[in-house]
């Protein structure tokens, strides 16, 4: 028996209260480990489809936004056209190509089977511009988009959904009641960095959907490929200064529109995913000092139960460093066992994140065994006062206490 | 200090006085003392309850601090040291036996006796040893794993005998070891602490209210009112 067994001895004699103590430190060690993995995971997704887009990719949505990044009426607009993106295309030297593109949603029919999706208008240079590639059949032509021609490519579930396992390619659908030949289908892509599921989605030409669907003249977005990775940045000056000529904005004015490389989406959104794992780890740190107060709460009370105890050790020979050892010895036991306890919790529960819902949460080791130390100090920390208090005490009072 | 082990204590009191404030009236426990116990012998202590036998006691033990006086044991003056100064001398040089035994609950005979060894830091197998050999010594050899709620009142106390003596002190204080002992058992308690204060040479001080007990002492030391009131044989 030395003072560490002592400590256990002490915990084992009443097992209840030993386990109630620990559970706060249990949750909070537990929810921390949790929800740091979960939050990583977040980031991990996020930062995948962005940079699935591929890193040279800029977005020029209409609508301005502020030096913070927020937009400001972004995507309502309706300042960008066609003819801006073949002024991109022809005019920026840094640009390789570029495609506009439009959607809203829509209807689709084929035979019985019907299935509302999002209709995909864009140019034909829309696979290049994102990386993409068809399963079956060919995507639209740039004479199919000066000829307005109704041809669709769809989207793996949309094909799903309308056509079962037959080749829907040849096949006819309706677009909000008009006709439309199915001519490729689209490789499967999965969520989009906005959380669209891409795969669902029929892709058509951008002029039929302007004219033949919405009866507008604008587009939704310029998606602009630049040279290469060094020129992103020089590309979106070019456009900026190309878009601001034509849509007659003065050096000092606010733009109509807004360039944004995709790598610095990508910063923006780490940024706010950092935050937000931040934010919640601060939250379940709380529990966790929540459950350092309840073992200073428990330790107080343990003291008192054994003033004669601490009375008898005085008295025998125990010196206040000793006592102080004994009470501190067993808070820290308590907490680094439900430290570890939840560690191995909140473990499983990163386990069955992986395995039942499929997110990619890590398993954090470095943060796994910062939680663990720390949850340690909060046992010596909350233990302390108690500990001292149990020093202190006058070994003849101690002694008579009943 | 453990060349000192089996010695008996050289304890001096020099106009030792001990108020407590009770209720915000102050009392007086001791009243100018003066004393000196020879290394080696048996005393009693008596006196009616109040007359503050026990708190001379205790004052030897280390356990209480005189309001005003000096405190010697082996001319060392103890008053002015600090609490663990005080600690480390009565784990080295003083046992005690209480009347109410004060084991530690839910803890072993031998983790009771094994208590003193360990604040001196004795290895682990070294402490083991001793406290079972002390426990032979006082006739509970085999009930070195039970509880002291399993323990008849004679045998807790033989395990606080032997708790106090494991470590060869100098000054065994007993505060009427017999107090809550039937005749048989306060027979054997006694008889057993005499038999190895004279194997052990330690001094023993014995606070009774029992004349019976108090004439095996080779001295005795009569109180009243917080004063010594005689001294004789």
């Amino acid at each position: 028996m030395n003072i560490v067994g002592l400590a256990f001895r002490s915990l084992v004699r009443n097992p209840f209260r030993t386990i109630l103590t620990m559970l706060g430190i249990v949750i909070g060690t537990a929810s921390v480990i949790l929800l740091v993995s979960l939050g990583m995971g977040a980031r991990h997704l996020v930062l995948d489809s962005i940079n699935n887009l591929g890193p040279n990719l800029l977005v020029v949505i209409p609508g301005s936004v502020t030096d913070s990044g927020a937009q400001v009426g972004g995507g309502t607009d309706t300042s960008l056209t066609l003819e801006d993106a073949r002024a991109i295309r022809e005019g920026c030297p840094s640009v390789l190509e570029d495609s506009a593109a439009l959607r809203t949603a829509g209807q689709v029919l084929s035979g019985n089977a019907n299935w509302s999706t999002v209709i995909l208008g864009t140019e034909s240079t829309y696979l290049a511009v994102r990386n993409w590639e068809l399963s079956r059949g060919a995507f639209f032509t740039h004479r199919d988009v000066v000829s307005m021609n109704r041809v669709a490519i769809l989207g793996r579930m949309v094909a799903r959904h309308l056509f079962g396992f037959t080749d829907p390619v040849g096949r006819w659908i309706q677009i909000n009641h008009s006709p439309f030949r199915v001519i490729g289908i689209l490789s499967p892509k999965g969520q989009s960095p906005m959380g669209m599921n891409q795969d669902d989605m029929v892709v058509i030409p951008i002029t039929t959907l302007q004219t033949q669907i919405m009866g507008v003249t604008y587009v939704g977005v310029i998606l602009a490929n630049a040279l290469s990775t060094e020129k992103v940045h020089a590309a979106s000056r070019e456009i900026s200064r190309l878009l601001r000529i034509r849509h007659h904005i003065a050096e000092d004015g606010r733009p109509d529109f807004s360039v944004q490389p995709m790598s610095d989406i990508t910063r923006t959104a780490n940024r706010m995913s950092l935050i937000l794992t931040i934010l919640l780890v601060a939250i379940a740190s709380i529990s966790l000092v929540v459950g350092g107060i309840g073992i200073m709460n428990i330790m107080l009370v343990s003291v008192r139960e054994r003033t004669r105890e601490i009375g008898i050790r005085m008295a025998i020979g125990a010196r206040p460093a000793d006592i102080v050892t004994q009470f501190l010895v067993e808070s820290s036991v308590l907490s680094l066992a439900g430290g570890l306890t939840g560690v191995l919790l909140g473990t499983g529960g990163i386990l069955l994140l992986r395995e039942t819902v499929g997110w990619p949460a890590p398993y954090p080791l470095a943060f796994m065994s910062g939680t663990l130390l720390f949850s340690g100090c909060l046992g010596i920390l909350f233990g302390l006062y108690p500990a001292i208090v149990a020093s202190r005490l006058d070994p003849m009072v101690a002694l008579r206490y009943e | 200090m453990d060349k000192a082990a089996g010695k008996g204590v050289d304890v001096r009191l020099e106009k030792v006085s001990r108020r407590f404030q009770v209720g915000g009236e102050a009392f007086l426990a001791l009243s100018d003392v003066s004393l000196s116990v020879p290394p080696g012998v048996h005393w009693s202590l008596v006196g009616p309850s109040g007359s503050g036998k026990s708190t001379l006691l205790y004052m030897m033990g280390l356990l209480e601090k005189p309001s005003s006086g000096e405190v010697w044991l082996d001319d060392r003056r103890t008053d002015i040291m600090g609490t663990a100064e005080r600690a480390s001398i009565r784990n080295q040089r003083i046992g005690f036996v209480f009347q109410n035994f004060q084991l530690i609950p839910r803890t072993t005979s031998l983790e009771n006796v094994e208590m003193p060894l360990l604040y001196r830091k004795v290895p682990s197998k070294e402490r083991r040893e001793k406290a079972r050999s002390m426990l032979a010594k006082v006739g509970l050899s085999g009930r070195e794993n039970h509880y002291p709620s399993q323990l008849s009142g004679g045998q807790q106390q033989r395990v606080a005998i032997a708790r106090a003596l494991v470590t060869q002190p100098g000054l065994v204080l007993a505060d009427e070891p017999t107090g809550n002992l039937d005749s048989a058992s306060s027979r054997d308690i006694l008889e057993l602490l005499e038999q190895l204060r004279q194997e052990q040479h330690f001094t023993l001080v014995l606070v009774t209210h029992d004349p019976l007990v108090a004439s095996r002492a080779v001295l005795q030391i009569r109180m009243r009112d917080g004063r010594i009131e005689g001294m004789g044989s």
